[in-house]
């Protein structure tokens, strides 16, 4: 594959509303006719060697645009790319023809230990020289641009060359990776660090950008902890509503992983992201929801 | 300032590492020395954020794979397996859906649950289920394959296993309290067994499925998932039988073979 090639890939098309399938929702997605535009897998729960969640996995395929996103690529560790690890991801992909494939810009563990968490890294220019080649191997491997996203952290390092917005953002510029912004990311690191969540956003380039995250968090008043288990709070919302007018209309979904309710209640949360984004670009009307939009500065 | 090398990333990540898993004091003190003080709570604390969840997340996987022996023994003596399961067996999986494979394994040498030995029993039971749901698909030979093949051929038919089946041997009554614990009944005393009670685990559509087995029916059962011909498991099962005086006959064999595959157990031999 000619690297130079994947860089000048333009963004996937906007698929509109989308939610984290979960199989606690498979009966009401596929008995129903939900108001749901797409879904994101964890692609690691669809990794198995056969039986139900292929099976309704090939099914819901048929219905909706699906996007993989992995939780162990481990892109930023310092032992060597899992390549049996991503061959299987790679025949996942082959199978279910995903829009795009994303993970985070983390590490899982290092030595062959998975600690099954998104760890973050020092922001320094010898770690983006890894990861950058890191990222260059598996486009090669993926035969696509890989989509990156930002995760929660609780620590940060000292002795880092840049924040975490510019080591994105020179990410996505050197590789030619695409980007998830996930907003509730974005709030929780602003509320553990005191970074300002604005200038984070403004500084990530628009282009890059080709999916949202919306999630809830666990709010303990001095810091919070991204738990994906409460609703989506209001300055999440608000947060959105700013990356909206940065970012013009991206790919938006809900991620919830824990205490999940029944499917229309996330819906409902779905339905009020639509509206602000209705808002944000006037319009109600699904067929118009393209790239197109004018894209705002933010005041 | 220096510039942060590669070689200080990877250091970075052992030491962080460490200090998620094993608490390490030196591990974790060195590690806080690299990190800039949290804005608005204390470093040590926004660190344990990681500590915690790791423990929590491994034994939340162990919960959900390990349902009904977690409700057998209770919250205490389960939080006893995940944490000397955790500390045993780091996970070294990309797809946590196999953390739990060693646990039997575990159960069975660790004292004190190897002095109970359904305890690996159930676990047994419900990690052969876990990968009866998701092991791979295969065209079944069907009851109407069977139907639609000469009466006269079956002697010769050979099968293999579908993906899914597991043949499992209990040296407990664990079927019973596994049976008990599904049916939200007071599990019975647990009783070692003179003979291994032989059991099958399957998945019949999408479902995970566990059933019991005769003597009989378990040993006609893997000759036929060995290799052998019908005809030969038949022998098999009659010898099985006469010892202890009394006789399958064909018929019994035939509706046993014709069980197999209304349950989608077989597939055609290549």
């Amino acid at each position: 594959m000619n690297r130079q090639h994947m860089i000048g890939q333009t963004r996937p098309d906007f698929l509109g509303f989308g939610l984290g399938l979960r199989p606690q929702h498979y009966d009401a997605i596929l008995n129903g006719d939900p108001a749901i535009d797409w879904f994101e897998i964890i692609s690691e729960n669809y990794m198995v060697p056969g039986g139900q969640p292929l099976r309704i996995l090939d099914e819901i395929r048929t219905r909706y645009p699906l996007v993989m996103h992995g939780v162990s690529m481990s892109i930023a560790s310092t032992s060597p790319l899992d390549l049996a690890y991503l061959s299987e991801l790679k025949t996942l992909a082959d199978r279910i023809e995903p829009r795009w494939i994303s993970d985070h810009l983390c590490w899982t563990g290092v030595h062959g230990v998975n600690l099954h968490d998104l760890l973050p890294i020092p922001y320094t220019n010898a770690a983006l020289d890894h990861v950058c080649s890191r990222v260059h191997k598996v486009q090669e491997i993926l035969a696509r641009p890989l989509t990156l996203e930002n995760v929660s952290s609780y620590i940060a390092f000292e002795g880092e060359d840049m924040s975490e917005w510019e080591f994105l953002s020179a990410l996505a510029r050197r590789t030619g990776c695409h980007l998830l912004l996930d907003v509730n990311n974005v709030y929780v690191g602003a509320r553990n660090h005191g970074y300002d969540p604005i200038a984070f956003l403004n500084a990530i380039p628009r282009d890059a950008v080709v999916q949202f995250h919306l999630a809830g968090h666990e709010d303990h008043g001095d810091y919070v902890i991204d738990t994906h288990d409460h609703d989506i709070c209001d300055d999440v919302f608000d947060l959105y509503r700013a990356a909206l007018h940065r970012f013009g209309l991206v790919s938006t979904m809900i991620e919830r992983d824990d205490n999940i309710p029944p499917l229309a209640d996330v819906v409902a949360e779905l339905d009020r992201a639509r509206a602000i984004a209705s808002q944000v670009f006037k319009t109600d009307s699904p067929a118009e929801r393209t790239m197109s939009y004018p894209q705002t500065e933010v005041a | 300032m220096t510039p942060v090398k590669l070689s200080d990333l990877n250091l970075i990540q052992e030491r962080m590492q460490a200090a998620i898993m094993n608490a390490n004091e030196a591990d974790r003190q060195d590690l806080l020395r690299t990190l800039k003080p949290a804005a608005h709570a204390a470093t040590a604390d926004m660190l344990a954020i990681y500590t915690n969840a790791y423990r929590s997340r491994l034994a939340e996987i162990l919960e959900d794979d390990l349902q009904s022996l977690s409700r057998y023994l209770g919250d205490e003596l389960f939080a006893h397996i995940t944490s000397g399961y955790i500390e045993a067996h780091p996970s070294d999986v990309r797809n946590a859906r196999w953390f739990s494979r060693h646990i039997a394994d575990f159960l069975a040498r660790t004292p004190p649950f190897s002095r109970w030995p359904q305890v690996a029993d159930l676990a047994t039971i419900e990690l052969a289920l876990a990968d009866a749901f998701d092991a791979p698909d295969a065209k079944p030979f069907t009851l109407q394959d069977l139907t639609a093949t000469p009466a006269e051929t079956w002697a010769h038919l050979k099968f293999q296993a579908h993906p899914s089946v597991r043949r499992l041997n209990a040296t407990t009554n664990a079927y019973d309290i596994w049976s008990a614990i599904a049916h939200g009944a007071e599990p019975p005393p647990p009783v070692v067994l003179d003979h291994h009670q032989p059991l099958l685990v399957w998945r019949q559509d999408a479902t995970p499925k566990l059933r019991t087995l005769s003597p009989a029916e378990a040993l006609g059962l893997d000759v036929l998932l060995a290799g052998a011909s019908f005809a030969d498991a038949c022998q098999a099962m009659a010898r099985e039988t006469g010892e202890c005086g009394s006789s399958i006959d064909a018929n019994q064999a035939v509706a046993w073979l014709a069980n197999w595959c209304t349950s989608t157990l077989l597939i055609t031999a290549p």
